[in-house]
């Protein structure tokens, strides 16, 4: 695992959320109804928490512009990078240990 | 068509939103802002939001930013010096919709903003700190052209400077805040 990725870490729900939509390509609204289903519906990003958080992806190089719809050619088509693949790979297993430390020594969470 | 004259400044953006949701609630809808004016459409009184946003330089363009807005029902009202106001209608009893949905995206907004002041401070910084100290003083004596501009320039420093220090105060706030 390289340093370089690392430094993200860890990231906040929103941007996890976002490279998560991102494994497949997506616009900026289509990210916003992935989120909001692959999260329950506990996560719904604004408008300006969006652009925000796909502003600091895109200067980083953890995900890409691919190109835009046929239909709506405002709509911009990103893609996670491998670099932001190799940040989710990290993210998750940090995120696992810290959910198995916590319920090891709640001795569960009921 | 209705003019009001009135100015706020950055660090007033809770009265200037104050100020325009009054106005729909009277009827007028906002369509655009000047210099120390805010030309409002007269309507139906309206329950309406106002938010602002500084997009600032990013690699998204300009109309890929609106588009985000216009698919969460937010509507553009106007443009002023690299804010944007959208503003949406909410019916009775329905929850505050905010722009933002995280408190870290709060933060950049004023981090975006916080880089704008400091870019376009140079040039006032430079002209007080470097230029008018290395001028011959008879040029800076009154009532010769640069005696007036010393003393508008000054100024601008100073409510430069305000407005630094106001913001920043904002974004430290923020930036303490875990919750949210």
């Amino acid at each position: 695992m390289s340093k370089k990725i690392i430094r993200f870490s860890p990231l906040t729900e929103v941007m996890y959320y976002i490279l998560i939509s991102l494994l497949t390509p997506l616009h900026g609204y289509g990210v916003i109804k992935k989120v909001e289903k692959i999260s329950q519906g506990r996560v719904v990003l604004a408008a300006g928490t969006l652009y925000g958080a796909l502003n600091t992806l895109l200067n980083n190089n953890l995900i890409v512009l691919i190109g835009e719809d046929k239909d709506n050619k405002r709509r911009k088509l990103y893609k996670i990078t491998d670099d932001g693949k190799e940040l989710l790979k990290y993210e998750i297993m940090r995120l696992s240990s810290m959910v198995e430390s916590g319920i090891d020594e709640m001795g569960g969470i009921e | 068509m209705k003019t009001v004259k009135k100015i706020f400044f950055v660090w007033n953006s809770k009265e200037e939103r104050d100020f325009l949701e009054q106005k729909a609630k009277e009827g007028y809808r906002l369509v655009d802002v000047k210099f120390g004016k805010y030309i409002f459409q007269e309507e139906d009184p309206k329950n309406i939001i106002y938010q602002f946003d500084f997009k600032g330089l990013g690699k998204i363009p300009e109309d890929e930013y609106i588009s985000f807005y216009i698919d969460t029902g937010w509507i553009l009202a106007c443009k002023y010096g690299g804010w944007y106001y959208f503003y949406k209608e909410i019916k009775e009893g329905e929850s505050i919709p905010s722009i933002y949905s995280d408190n870290n995206s709060k933060k950049s907004k004023y981090k975006r903003l916080l880089g704008f002041l400091l870019l376009t401070g140079f040039p006032l910084y430079y002209q007080n700190i470097v230029m008018f100290p290395n001028m011959e003083s008879s040029k800076l004596e009154f009532p010769k052209f640069y005696f007036f501009f010393r003393i508008i320039v000054i100024i601008v420093t100073i409510l430069h400077l305000f407005a630094l220090i106001k913001v920043y105060a904002v974004y430290h706030k923020i930036s303490k805040n875990l919750k949210e």
